[in-house]
C-alpha cells in the first residue's frame, strides 16, 4: 500500500513533468486569437482565407483557433462556457452568437459595441440585409457582423410527391393548401391497417405560423408578450390537430426521438432522402447534408401561410469579445467578413446566403463547382431572404432562452391533451409577463428603458386606433415592421 | 446523530460456500445473461464505431463494412493521445491527492479523540447535501483570483476537495471513516504500547489494513474524474490542456455529430480504465483477504 | 488511546486533518458561505460581472417566496421525487449482482457442461446467420458468440470477468449510454418497440375477441386481487407475532394508499397529490389508533421491522400501483381494441418519458459503486455465522435476513444515504442529454431547474435559493434514514 502510493507519486511526477514540457509554446509572432465557433470544414477553410486576405492586404499574420466548446447544442440554448468565462474575463477573442445569445451576451457587457469602427471600416449593418439587422444590432448599436445568414424553406423532395402520385406543393401556398395535400398524402402513404410511418413534414417552427396570420411573440415595442391571442389559439389548434389527430407531423419529441442517435439531424435529413419525411423545414445549409445523400429531385417552397407570407430570416454573428487583447486583429477579421473572399466561400459552401446580398446573384452561389443543378433552389432562398424573412423577435426585457423555454413547455402540454389550447396561450403570457415585469424590476436601468418604450407604445395604440400611420422607429420589433409596411401603417420614411 | 458503527467487521475469511439455488452451471447461464445485458450498449459502440457517417444514423446495429478507418481518423481529428495523456494524469492526481488526504482525515475522525471531532465530521457530511452546480461559480471566481484558470492546477486542486462533478473530498473521508471504524481498536493500542507515534500507527497499522476502503474510493475517485465533464470544460481555453471529456466536443459541429467518429474515440478511451479497473479490483480481493489474516 | 491534554489532542487531530481541512475550507466551505449568501441577493451574471458592476441587493427571503409560488419549481419538485422512486430497486438491485458475484467467485462450476453449452450456444447462431443470411442475423451470431466467449471465459476465471462486465457501463458512463438509449426507446426503429409491437398486436387481436368480457372481467380481478393484498397486509400488521414498532406498522399502513400518490405524481396531477397525502395522512391516524395495543419501548424500537415494510412495500407497491391501472384501464378496453395498441414513444410521451429515465438509471445502478460497496462489505461477513446458521437448519431466506442483511446494514446506509444525495441532486445529465426536461417539462428535476436558471439564464441568486431548498431536504431526508433507516445499523 505504502509502496503502491509512493509509485503513484513518483509516476505522476514524471508524467506531468512530461505533459508541461510537451505543451506547444508560442512558435512565431504572430498573435493568437481564440475563436469560439464550430469546427467543421467550413470555419476551417474561413481562417485559411482569412490568412490569404491578410497577405493580400499587406496585413501581419494572425494565428486563429478555433475553440468550439463553448457552443450552442441544438441552437436553443448557449453553452455555460461562453456564459462563465466571458463573464470573467477570460472568454474568447471572437466569440459566434446565435439567435438565443445575442441578448444574453449583450447583457452582460462582454461584446464589444463595434458601431464606430464598422462604420470606417465598412461592414456596418447595412451591407447586408435589413431583415436580420435585429440579430446583430441591439438599441442602435452593432455588436458584431454576420457570419452567417440563413434562411428557412420548405425543402420538397419531389420523387416522394411522385411515389404516391400527389402534386407538388405550389411555392406560396396557404395553411389550408397544406392541410389538404398532407392529408391526402398521409393517406396514400400510410396505408390502413399498417403503423403510421411515414410524415408528411418534419417541422413546423410556430412563430412562423402565428406571423402568418398577423400575430407576433411580443407587441410593436417589444413590452408584453401577446400571445394570448385568439390567433395563437387557432395554431396551437391546428399543431394538436396536425401532430395528433391526423399525424402529418411527428410531435416535437417524437422527432427527437426519430434523431435517436446524436446525429442529431443527419436523421431527418436521412428520412427525408429515403422518403419518410415528404418536405424538411430547413435552412439552406441542408444542401451540405442533402448532397452526399444522392441524386435528390430537390424543390424549396415557401413555409405555407396563414395570409401574409413570411419565414424565419437569421444569422450567427462573429462578434469581438470586450476582453480582448487584440482588438486590431479582431476588428480585421469583422472586416473580412464582409469581404469579396468571405462571402464567395460562403456562397460556394451553401454553409447560407452569403452576407452580402449581392453575392446571391454570383455563379459562385448559383452554381457552384459540382452542383450546378442547384441553381433554382438557390434562387428561390435568395428571393426568400430578399421578400419575405424576417429575423426572429426577441425583447430586451426578457432573454430569448427563457421565452423559448416557456412557450415550447406550453406547446408540448398542449399536444401532450394535458392543457387547451386556450390555457396553454394564456398561461405562455402570463409567465412571459412575470419574467418582463420580474427582470425590470430588479434592472433601474431597464426601468428607465421600459418607460420609455411603454410610452411610445401607448402613442402607437392611440394612432392605430384612429387609423394612422406611425413612425418606423416606434415599430421595435421586426415582423411589426414588416407587417406595418407590408398594410401600409408606416409614416412615409424619409430617405436621409 | 447516532455514529454509524463497524462498516466491515474483519474477520478471517475462508473460502465461503454460503449454499445457493443455483448450482455452478444454471449460476453461470444468469450471469452470461446478465453481463450481456451489461455489455450492450458496449458492443452497440463498437459497432457504431465501425459504421461510416451515414450508417450511425440507422437503426441497423451491424455496420455494412468494418470501418477500421475510423480509429485513424480520430487521432486526425483530434490530438488524442495529448487529451487522453491530460485525462489520466489529472484523474490520477486527483485520485491520489484524494485519497491520501480522506485517509488522514478520517483517520483523525474515527481513531483519534478530540474536542468538536463529530461536530466537524458532521459538517464536513453536510458540505455533501449541497448541488455541486452552485459550487462551479463561487469556485470558478475563486481560480480567477488565483489566476489558476486554464491551468493544470485549477483542474486538479478543486475536485481533490470539492464536488464538482464527481464526489469531492467529503465522501471520500466519509467512505474511509465508515472502514476505518471497522478495525480493531486492540490493533492500535498494541501500537502505542510499544511506543509507535500517531504517524506510525496511521501509516503502518491502520492504512494497510483500511486497504479495501483505500481502493474502493480510488476506484471510485478514478472514474468519476476520468469521466468528469463540467469543471474542466468551464475552466479550459488552451486546447492542449484540454481532457478527454472535453475533447470530444470536437466530434459536434453545428450540423450534426460524427457520431462514428465520437463512438471511436470513447472507445479507445474506456480501454485505460478497463486495464485500471482490472489491476484494481485485484488489489481489492487481494487487500481484504491480507487485511483478514493481519486481523 | 485518549491520552494527553485536551488542547495536545486536539492538535494531534488537527495534524492529521490539515491537509484535508485546508482545501475543504478553501473549496468547500467559501463556496459554500458565498452561495448561502448569494441565495439571498438578486446576484445576475448579466449585471454583476467583471464589465457590469452593478450594486448587489440583499432581496431577503424573496427568491424563496418566488420560488414556493413557482409552478415550475414544483412540477421539478414532483419530478425529482418520482424519479427517486426508483432508489430503493436500484440499491436492491446492485445488492443483487454482489450476491450473485460473490455466490460465482466461490463456486467452480464444472467446465464441461460449460464448454457443451458453449459451443451449442456457438451453433445456434451458426444456424441463425445460416438461414436468415448477411447482415441482420449476424447481429444473433454476435451475440451468441459473445455470449459463449462470456460463458467460457466466465467459467473459467472466476468472478474477474462478470465483475469487469457489470462494471462496464460505469466505463462508458455518459455519452454512449445515454446515446444507446434513445436508439433503444426510440418509438418506430427501437429494439424495445420493435419486440413490443408483436405482442401488443396479439393482445388487441385477443381483445377484439370478447371486449366486454374484459372489460369487466380486467377490473374485477384486479380489483379483487388488490383488496386480498391490501387485506392481507392488515392482518398481518395487527397479528401479534410482527416484532414491528409503530412507526414500521404506519409506514405499512401507508402501503395501500401509495399507488394513489404515485399515480399522481406520475401524471403531474397537484391536486391528486394533495388528495393523496390526505389519504396517506388519514391512514397512518387510522393504522396507529387501530393497532393492537402493545408495548411501547424506548424510540429506538419504535423504528424496529421498518426494514422489513421497506422491503414488502417496494414489492407490493408497485403491484398495487399497476392493479390501481388495471382496474382504471377496463372502462377503456373495448375502445382500445377497436383502435390497437401503439407501443409508448417513451422519451417522446409525458407518461412514459419519466418511467423509461428510471429503467435506464436502474440499469445504470445495478453494476454501479453501491455494487463494489456490498462486494467489499459482503467480502467481510465472517463464514461462521452462516456454517452455525447451517446447522441450525436455517432456510437460505432466513441466512440472508439475520445474518447477511444486518451485517451489510452500515454498507447499505452509505449506499442509501449517497443515493438520496445523488437522487436529489441528480437527472441533470440526463435531462440534458436525452430529453432537454421534456416532453412539457416531464423530466425536468430539480438540478436541471437549477442548471437552467444558474447557467442559461444566469440568475445566480435564484439558483442557489432553490439548491439550498435542495440542501435542507437532503438532509432532513439523510437524518432521518440515519435515524430510523435500519435498525442494524445503529445497533
Amino acid at each position: 500500500m505504502k509502496r503502491t502510493f509512493l509509485i503513484a507519486l513518483c509516476v505522476l511526477t514524471v508524467a506531468s513533468v512530461a505533459l508541461v514540457l510537451t505543451l506547444p509554446g508560442h512558435q512565431g509572432t504572430a498573435p493568437v486569437l481564440f475563436w469560439v465557433t464550430q469546427n467543421d470544414p467550413v470555419k476551417r477553410e474561413t481562417i485559411a482565407v482569412f490568412g490569404q486576405w491578410l497577405a493580400q492586404q499587406g496585413l501581419p499574420p494572425v494565428e486563429i483557433r478555433i475553440d468550439n466548446t463553448g457552443q450552442v447544442k441544438n441552437g436553443t440554448t448557449g453553452e455555460p462556457k461562453a456564459l462563465i468565462q466571458g463573464a470573467s474575463g477570460m472568454g474568447g477573442d471572437l466569440i459566434d452568437v446565435y439567435l438565443n445569445q445575442m441578448e444574453l451576451f449583450q447583457a452582460t457587457g462582454m461584446l464589444t459595441d463595434v458601431t464606430d469602427m464598422a462604420r470606417e471600416d465598412g461592414f456596418d449593418y447595412g451591407r447586408t440585409y435589413p431583415a436580420v439587422r435585429s440579430d446583430f444590432v441591439i438599441e442602435g448599436r452593432q455588436y458584431g457582423f454576420p457570419r452567417n445568414v440563413d434562411v428557412t424553406m420548405c425543402w420538397v423532395n419531389r420523387d416522394t410527391f411522385a411515389r404516391y402520385g400527389i402534386p407538388l406543393p405550389p411555392h406560396r401556398w396557404t395553411i389550408r393548401e397544406f392541410e389538404e395535400l398532407g392529408r391526402r398524402f398521409i393517406a396514400a402513404a400510410n396505408p390502413p391497417g399498417s403503423r403510421h410511418r411515414v410524415f408528411f413534414l418534419n417541422r413546423v417552427w410556430p412563430p412562423t405560423l402565428r406571423r402568418s396570420l398577423g400575430l407576433s411573440t411580443f407587441n410593436e415595442t417589444l413590452t408584453r408578450c401577446t400571445l394570448d391571442d385568439p390567433r395563437n389559439v387557432e395554431v396551437l389548434n391546428l399543431l394538436y390537430r396536425w401532430t395528433v389527430e391526423e399525424r402529418l407531423l411527428p410531435t416535437h419529441s417524437e422527432q427527437e426521438a426519430l434523431a435517436a442517435d446524436a446525429t442529431g439531424w443527419d436523421s431527418s435529413f436521412s428520412l427525408f432522402a429515403s422518403g419518410r419525411f415528404a418536405i424538411i423545414y430547413e435552412g439552406l445549409w441542408a444542401l451540405i447534408r442533402l448532397r452526399p445523400k444522392g441524386d435528390l429531385h430537390l424543390d424549396a417552397v415557401e413555409p405555407f401561410n396563414g395570409g401574409f407570407p413570411n419565414t424565419e430570416f437569421g444569422t450567427g454573428a462573429v462578434a469581438i469579445y470586450a476582453g480582448t487583447r487584440h482588438p486590431t486583429e479582431a476588428r480585421q477579421f469583422l472586416r473580412f467578413l464582409a469581404s469579396e473572399p468571405f462571402n464567395l466561400l460562403i456562397a460556394r459552401s451553401s454553409d447560407s446566403l452569403p452576407p452580402l446580398p449581392a453575392y446571391a446573384k454570383t455563379d459562385a452561389y448559383r452554381r457552384p463547382p459540382g452542383h450546378a443543378g442547384e441553381a433554382e433552389v438557390k434562387d428561390a432562398f435568395a428571393a426568400a431572404g430578399r421578400d419575405i424573412g424576417i429575423a426572429q423577435s426577441k425583447s430586451p426585457f426578457v432573454l430569448p432562452s427563457i421565452t423559448f423555454r416557456i412557450d415550447t413547455e406550453a406547446i408540448e402540454e398542449v399536444l401532450a391533451g394535458r392543457l387547451s389550447a386556450t390555457e396553454a396561450a394564456r398561461r405562455t403570457t402570463e409567465r412571459i409577463n412575470a419574467e418582463i415585469e420580474l427582470r425590470v424590476r430588479r434592472d433601474p436601468e431597464l426601468a428607465r428603458l421600459y418607460a420609455e418604450r411603454l410610452a411610445i407604445q401607448r402613442q402607437i395604440d392611440a394612432r392605430r386606433a384612429a387609423g394612422r400611420p406611425v413612425p418606423a422607429a416606434w415599430l421595435f420589433d421586426p415582423f411589426h415592421l414588416a407587417y406595418y409596411r407590408a398594410h401600409g401603417w408606416v409614416e412615409p420614411e424619409v430617405k436621409p | 446523530m447516532p455514529t454509524t458503527e463497524p462498516a466491515s467487521p474483519p474477520a478471517p475469511s475462508a473460502p465461503v460456500r454460503p449454499p445457493g439455488r443455483f448450482d455452478g452451471l444454471g449460476l453461470h447461464g444468469l450471469m452470461t445473461v446478465l453481463s450481456l445485458l451489461m455489455i450492450l450498449p458496449f458492443a452497440w459502440m463498437v459497432l457504431a464505431s465501425l459504421k461510416t457517417l451515414a450508417e450511425a444514423g440507422e437503426p441497423a446495429w451491424l455496420p455494412k463494412a468494418a470501418q477500421w478507418g475510423n480509429y485513424l481518423e480520430v487521432f486526425q481529428v483530434i490530438p488524442f493521445l495529448r487529451f487522453g495523456a491530460n485525462s489520466l494524469v489529472i484523474a490520477g492526481w486527483v485520485t491520489l491527492l484524494q485519497v491520501f488526504t480522506s485517509a488522514l482525515a478520517a483517520y483523525s475522525f474515527a481513531r483519534l479523540e478530540w474536542p468538536g471531532r463529530d461536530r466537524l465530521f458532521f459538517l464536513y457530511l453536510g458540505t455533501m447535501m449541497l448541488p455541486g452546480l452552485v459550487m462551479v461559480i463561487p469556485n470558478f471566481q475563486i481560480m480567477m483570483h488565483y489566476r489558476m484558470v486554464d491551468s493544470y492546477l485549477g483542474l486538479v486542486l478543486p475536485p481533490v476537495y470539492s464536488a464538482l462533478g464527481a464526489a469531492g473530498g467529503a465522501f471520500g473521508t466519509f467512505l474511509l471513516r465508515q472502514f476505518m471504524l471497522g478495525i480493531p481498536r486492540a490493533l492500535d493500542e498494541a501500537a502505542e504500547m510499544d511506543g509507535a507515534s500517531k504517524w506510525r500507527i496511521f501509516w503502518d497499522v491502520i492504512l494497510p489494513l483500511s486497504r479495501p476502503g483505500v481502493v474502493t474510493l480510488a476506484i471510485f475517485t478514478f472514474m468519476g474524474n476520468y469521466h468528469s465533464f463540467f469543471w474542466p470544460l468551464v475552466m479550459m481555453k488552451t486546447v492542449d490542456k484540454y481532457t478527454l471529456p472535453v475533447g470530444l466536443l470536437f466530434f459536434d459541429s453545428e450540423h450534426g455529430q460524427a457520431t462514428h467518429l465520437l463512438m471511436a474515440a470513447v472507445t479507445m478511451s474506456v480501454l485505460p480504465l478497463i486495464l485500471i479497473f482490472v489491476f484494481l479490483q485485484r488489489q481489492l480481493i487481494r487487500g481484504i483477504q491480507l487485511g483478514a489474516v493481519k486481523g | 488511546m485518549s491520552a494527553g491534554r485536551p488542547v495536545q489532542r486536539w492538535l494531534t487531530g488537527m495534524a492529521f486533518l490539515l491537509p484535508s481541512i485546508l482545501g475543504f475550507c478553501a473549496f468547500t466551505l467559501v463556496p459554500l458561505v458565498l452561495s448561502f449568501a448569494m441565495a439571498f441577493t438578486d446576484w445576475d451574471i448579466l449585471r454583476h460581472n467583471i464589465f457590469h458592476h452593478a450594486p448587489v441587493k440583499f432581496v431577503g427571503l424573496e427568491n424563496f417566496i418566488r420560488m414556493f409560488h413557482d409552478p415550475q419549481f414544483w412540477r421539478d419538485f414532483g419530478n425529482t421525487f418520482f424519479l427517486m422512486l426508483g432508489l430503493p430497486f436500484a440499491i436492491a438491485g446492485s445488492l443483487v449482482a454482489a450476491l450473485l458475484l460473490t455466490r460465482t467467485g466461490r463456486r467452480r462450476a464444472a467446465v464441461g457442461p460449460a464448454l457443451v453449452l458453449a459451443t451449442l450456444t456457438l451453433v445456434a447462431s451458426g444456424l441463425v446467420l445460416l438461414i436468415g443470411g448477411m447482415p441482420e442475423p449476424a447481429v444473433w451470431f454476435l451475440f451468441g458468440t459473445l455470449a459463449a466467449t462470456v460463458l467460457v471465459a466466465g467459467v473459467l476465471t472466476g468472478g474477474t470477468l462478470y465483475r469487469t462486465l457489470f462494471y462496464l457501463p460505469n466505463f462508458t458512463a455518459g455519452v454512449a449510454t445515454f446515446v444507446l438509449w434513445k436508439k433503444l426507446y426510440n418509438p418506430h426503429s427501437g429494439p424495445i418497440n420493435l419486440a413490443l409491437a408483436p405482442v401488443l398486436d396479439g393482445v388487441a387481436a385477443g381483445l377484439r375477441a370478447a371486449p366486454h368480457a374484459w372489460a369487466v372481467g380486467l377490473p374485477a380481478v384486479c380489483g379483487g386481487l388488490g383488496l386480498l393484498i391490501i387485506a392481507w397486509q392488515a392482518r398481518r400488521l395487527r397479528s401479534e407475532d410482527t416484532d414491528s414498532g409503530p412507526v414500521a406498522t404506519a409506514a405499512g399502513a401507508l402501503v395501500p394508499a401509495a399507488p394513489l400518490a404515485c399515480g399522481a405524481l406520475w401524471l403531474g396531477n397537484s391536486a391528486a397529490v394533495a388528495a393523496g397525502v390526505a389519504v396517506l395522512g388519514c391512514g397512518v391516524v387510522a393504522a396507529v389508533a387501530w393497532r393492537r395495543p402493545r408495548r411501547y419501548g424506548p424510540p429506538l424500537e419504535a423504528a424496529a421491522g421498518l426494514g422489513t415494510e421497506f422491503g414488502l412495500a417496494l414489492v407490493l407497491v408497485p403491484l398495487l400501483t399497476l392493479l390501481a391501472a388495471g382496474v382504471a384501464l377496463g372502462a377503456s378496453l373495448p375502445v382500445l381494441a377497436r383502435t390497437g395498441f401503439e407501443p409508448p414513444s417513451w422519451l417522446g410521451d409525458y407518461g412514459w418519458a419519466k418511467p423509461a429515465l428510471m429503467l435506464m438509471a436502474l440499469w445504470a445502478a445495478i453494476g454501479s459503486n453501491n455494487m463494489i460497496l456490498y462486494l467489499a462489505g459482503l467480502s467481510s461477513i465472517p463464514v461462521e455465522l452462516y456454517e452455525a446458521a447451517d446447522m441450525d437448519g436455517a432456510s437460505p431466506s432466513q441466512r440472508f435476513w439475520h445474518i447477511t442483511w444486518p451485517l451489510l446494514a452500515p454498507v447499505t446506509l452509505l449506499i442509501s444515504i449517497m443515493g438520496l444525495i445523488n437522487g436529489l441532486q441528480g437527472g441533470f445529465e440526463m435531462a440534458r442529454a436525452m430529453t432537454s426536461g421534456g416532453p412539457a417539462g416531464a423530466t425536468t428535476t430539480l438540478s436541471y431547474f437549477i442548471f437552467i436558471e444558474g447557467f442559461e439564464t444566469g440568475r445566480l441568486g435564484y439558483a442557489s435559493a432553490v439548491a439550498w431548498f435542495l440542501f435542507v431536504l437532503v438532509f432532513v431526508l439523510s437524518f432521518v434514514n440515519f435515524r430510523f433507516g435500519n435498525r442494524h445499523a445503529n445497533d
